[in-house]
């Protein structure tokens, strides 16, 4: 029961980090965590720490890698980026989200398309 | 694919783990400054920022862990956590944890051992080119209405050649020793006559030299000699000149024609240092009912035992309709391996039966600590089940402990084991077979660690299995009151078992001291004490004529006849105890001729005169040898018992006239003159044979053998005695050899050291299995008493009297051991039934065995209830009461 649930969650949380190192680049976790604030403009509320044990399981799995480096700030930081792998994957996930979400709009919507279904 | 990958990373990471935490914490504290930084440019002071960073981070701690169970084996770090727990939770109860130990190393090493023993001992293949292809063939014979197997005839052996065609060859031998005379001293040396085939047969070539040839077995011709390796170092120093060179074996000079390489052993484990050809000088050894040779065969590749024992048995068939000699006879034929290791098998059955026992009782013990220290967490189990621990997660608990408990166990058993694996093969003496390294290896050690794990499954999985199967309400609303009941049934039939098992091995072990024991009443047919036999082998070459080697060895009696303080002295071919089955058919004048295979047989021994009065043998009736039996044509024989009850059942066998043989020449009738009492000819065990003891005499089959067992009756002891006997006969000859000297007691007592080995092993394994059942029904006991406390104080509170308490407790382990005596009576008795199939004189018919087993188990169960008990009987009401 509570694993399904984090399941869901977790594949979220996934999508959306793969999604904004797509857009901004390699980034540090703060980097990922503030960007996924500012984008969702506080109507995701999330714990910032969230994203380390995803930023585990994407590395895991080699949708990502990371490396130390230096930050804007001068200090020593992990820098996570993409895999081509992890390209792919996200390229499979966006169209497999996109469809969930029309299935879900056309599903909610008052005026269903004649014949569509 | 990827579901591996992280797998392994996971598994990685574990083994890096601290390096990542430190990366982890880093990695966080960089957040947090960011953060911090972000907050102060809205706005916030410092440790306002910092504090906002914490809450938007969402509970570090938590993350970290969160973080970690994704990074980690979650699994693998549960496991991790059991077993630490498990090892505090073992550390607190220590004595618990020392005595489950010791239980199992115990069960484990005995059993280690054992197998390690079965290992090298049994299973390893003979040291000879495909051992499994190596068969002994013997003739079997329904002779007498039973059925036994021995040696071959030199005839039957030429038919088998000839009508076999799944052997690649077949070889016959006879073992013996020699004189082997180099460098002044002359020495005994085991030996083995042997023909050209053996050696084709076990497909070992010569380190040096050559093997024997075929055309080697013609008198003339056998003048050779191949050696053993161990005797060619320290005999000859291990120089390569040795082939060729001359040696006296028996007093005739000898070639040495090869060296075999180190290790090699024929028969396989026999100590045979030389090897000569076997010559068949003698023309009774070429008759067909003379059966005296053993036979070797390699199957031909491909044909597998069962091929040639069908083969063999349809020559067998024509054989017995070919010949009358072979009436009664068939064809045995058996892997060599199983024939060499059969009676190490038999020995190391049984005590593996007992080693298991042990172990079993072990386990059980271990059993009973779990449950009771189960019994003693149920609180703690059903607060677990409720925070949502499932089932399994709380078996593996216990689990965790009985592995650890079993690990350490195995570990201490093997290494108590191997230790004391020395003492072990120095005890069992010549029973074990020497020479043959005994190895630990991968195996054994995967031996102990399947022991551990059974004994884990035995000693804590079905515990806890049972320990966890409770509902959890009752189990927290439980005030340690009717609990115990649901535990206890369980418990019973486990300590039934462990009184049962431990009865199972002191029967066991009283079983064989008495019949050590009845052996030591037994009559033996003659008196051993302060009776000195040795061997003498006269040098063959300058004895080759029968007359001679008789006319040597009536001399030497004469000898020993004169040393002061023998009282009798005498030789004879076979030793009672030590030596028999030398027999043959023999006529009885006047009768009908018996059917075939029902002739009067009987075995044939040769004695000098005195033999008789040396060894102490009574006479019943009639007189036995003088010096006047020698000469003249006269023959006279010397019957036993079993001899005349047989065969003159209420006639007066005396003045009858007997003949070696179904169609006697007339020359070779003889007259029984004298009755003797039985002896015991084939070891202590066995019931008295038929026998005919004729005189030595010059010439045919009553002149003296090669070597003649000489019996000296002295009060003198045994070291000066030898050492005036081997005066005298060296003053008669230089080149004889004297060897296998030993008192008619030693004789009588290496006889039975298999049985004493065994007795003494079995009864250090009870006596283990006694300790464990005691610890383990004190076990029980005390636990049960502590369980009914409440229940104990309720009774007093209502009037019962202390002794009526503690008659209630008594009664209670009484009747369980009861049950279990119950149980192992008929537990050994079933055992008892095969093991006399394996174990000469092993008796099941004494009562007072059972009896003493029984009641001594019985007390071991009272006297181990009995601190128990008294402990009840000191409960204080009041106190119980108030104890919830």
């Amino acid at each position: 029961m509570k694993d399904a649930r984090t399941d869901i969650l977790r594949g979220t949380l996934d999508l959306l980090i793969m999604r904004t190192l797509k857009t901004i680049g390699p980034s540090h976790g703060w980097g990922i965590a503030r960007r996924l604030e500012q984008v969702a403009e506080d109507a995701l509320r999330l714990n910032q720490g969230t994203v380390y044990p995803a930023l585990v399981r994407l590395e895991q799995r080699g949708w990502i890698k990371s490396s130390w480096g230096i930050s804007e700030n001068n200090r020593r930081a992990r820098f996570y980026a993409l895999t081509p792998r992890g390209e792919k994957q996200l390229a499979v996930e966006e169209a497999g989200w996109d469809r969930i979400a029309a299935i879900i709009a056309r599903i909610r919507s008052p005026f269903p398309e004649e014949g569509a279904s | 694919m990827t579901k591996l990958k992280a797998w392994l990373s996971r598994l990685g990471a574990a083994w890096r783990k601290d390096q990542w935490d430190q990366s982890l914490n880093e990695e966080i504290e960089f957040h947090l400054e960011m953060q911090m930084q972000e907050n102060i440019r809205r706005g916030m002071n410092p440790d306002e920022a910092r504090h906002a960073a914490l809450r938007q981070f969402g509970g570090v701690e938590q993350r970290k862990e969160e973080w970690r169970d994704a990074q980690f084996l979650p699994r693998l770090e549960s496991w991790w956590q059991d077993a630490r727990y498990a090892l505090r939770a073992l550390m607190r109860a220590r004595g618990y944890a020392l005595f489950a130990v010791l239980s199992l190393a115990l069960g484990i090493g005995a059993n280690a051992a054992i197998f390690t023993l079965l290992r090298s001992l049994v299973l390893k293949p003979l040291p000879y080119p495909a051992p499994e292809r190596l068969v002994r063939l013997f003739e079997s014979s329904t002779w007498m209405g039973s059925s036994t197997w021995g040696s071959v005839s030199v005839p039957n052996l030429k038919n088998w050649r000839e009508q076999s065609s799944t052997f690649a060859a077949l070889g016959a031998y006879s073992v013996g020793g020699v004189n082997l005379t180099g460098g002044g001293e002359t020495v005994r040396v085991p030996a083995a006559y042997v023909e050209s085939g053996v050696f084709e047969v076990m497909g070992v070539p010569p380190m040096l030299g050559r093997s024997i040839a075929l055309d080697e077995d013609q008198p003339g011709r056998d003048r050779v000699a191949v050696l053993g390796h161990d005797l060619w170092m320290r005999q000859f120093g291990g120089s390569a000149e040795v082939i060729g060179a001359k040696v006296g074996i028996n007093g005739a000079e000898s070639t040495i024609i090869g060296v075999m390489p180190q290790g090699f052993r024929f028969p396989p484990r026999s100590p045979m240092e030389i090897w000569t050809p076997l010559v068949t000088s003698h023309d009774w050894m070429l008759e067909r009912g003379n059966h005296w040779l053993n036979v070797v065969g390699r199957l031909k590749p491909g044909v597998d035992v069962t091929a040639a024992r069908l083969e063999m048995n349809e020559v067998a068939r024509r054989l017995r309709g070919a010949y009358k000699e072979n009436a009664t006879r068939g064809v045995l034929v058996e892997p060599l391996h199983f024939n060499t290791v059969r009676g190490t098998l038999r020995l190391l059955v049984v005590l593996g039966v007992a080693a298991g026992c042990v172990l079993l009782l072990a386990c059980a013990n271990v059993a009973h600590l779990v449950l009771a220290r189960a019994a003693g967490r149920r609180r703690e189990l059903a607060l677990r089940a409720a925070l949502g621990a499932s089932r399994w997660r709380l078996v593996r608990l216990f689990l965790m402990e009985g592995l650890l408990l079993a690990g350490a166990g195995a570990l201490a058993g093997i290494l108590a084991a191997q230790w004391s694996m020395s003492g072990l093969l120095a005890l069992a003496g010549e029973q074990l077979p020497a020479g043959i390294p005994v190895e630990w290896d991968g195996v054994t050690l995967l031996f102990g660690v399947c022991a551990a794990v059974a004994s884990v499954a035995f000693a804590a999985l079905l515990p806890a299995l049972r320990a966890t199967k409770t509902d959890l309400q009752s189990g927290l609303k439980e005030a340690g009151t009717a609990t115990g009941v649901a535990l206890s049934r369980s418990r019973n039939p486990l300590m039934v078992w462990e009184i049962a098992l431990a009865l199972v091995l002191v029967v066991g072990a009283l079983a064989l001291f008495r019949s050590l024991q009845v052996l030591n009443l037994a009559d033996l047919g003659f008196a051993p004490e302060n009776v000195l036999t040795m061997k003498v082998a006269a040098p063959e070459s300058r004895y080759t004529a029968p007359e001679e080697r008789t006319a040597f060895a009536l001399r030497t009696v004469e000898r020993i006849r004169a040393i002061p303080g023998v009282r009798h002295a005498g030789m004879v071919n076979m030793l009672p105890v030590q030596e028999a089955y030398s027999n043959g058919n023999f006529s009885i004048r006047g009768r009908a001729k018996p059917p075939s295979g029902h002739e009067p047989a009987a075995e044939h021994r040769i004695a000098t005169p005195g033999y008789f009065e040396a060894m102490g043998i009574p006479v019943v009736a009639g007189r036995t040898f003088t010096a006047g039996d020698q000469d003249g044509p006269a023959r006279v024989a010397v019957i036993n018992e079993r001899t005349a009850r047989l065969y003159w059942p209420g006639q007066n066998p005396l003045g009858q006239w007997i003949a070696w043989g179904t169609e006697p020449k007339p020359e070779g009738w003889m007259q029984v003159v004298g009755v003797v009492r039985n002896v015991r000819h084939a070891g202590p065990y066995r019931p008295p044979l038929t026998a005919i003891y004729m005189p030595i005499k010059p010439g045919g089959m009553e002149s003296a053998w090669p070597a003649m067992s000489l019996v000296v009756r002295s009060p003198l002891p045994p070291e000066p005695l030898t050492r005036s006997v081997r005066e005298a006969v060296r003053s008669l000859d230089p080149g004889a050899a004297l060897y296998q000297v030993k008192t008619m007691d030693g004789v009588v007592s290496d006889a039975t050291a298999g049985t004493r080995f065994l007795a003494r092993l079995l009864s250090l394994f009870s006596a283990l299995a006694i300790v464990l059942a005691l610890v383990g029904v004190y076990g029980v006991m005390a636990y049960l008493v502590s369980q009914r406390t409440h229940e104990i104080g309720v009774r007093m509170a209502m009037g019962a009297a202390r002794t009526g308490i503690l008659r209630l407790v008594l009664a209670r382990a009484a009747r369980t051991g009861l049950t279990g005596v119950g149980l192992g009576v008929g537990w050994s008795i079933s055992l008892l039934i095969i093991a006399r199939h394996y174990l000469l004189g092993l008796d099941l018919g004494y009562l007072w065995t059972y009896g003493a087993a029984a009641a001594a188990i019985l007390a071991v169960t009272l006297a181990a209830s009995l601190v128990p008990a008294w402990r009840a009987s000191r409960v204080d009401p009041v106190v119980a009461l108030r104890e919830e």
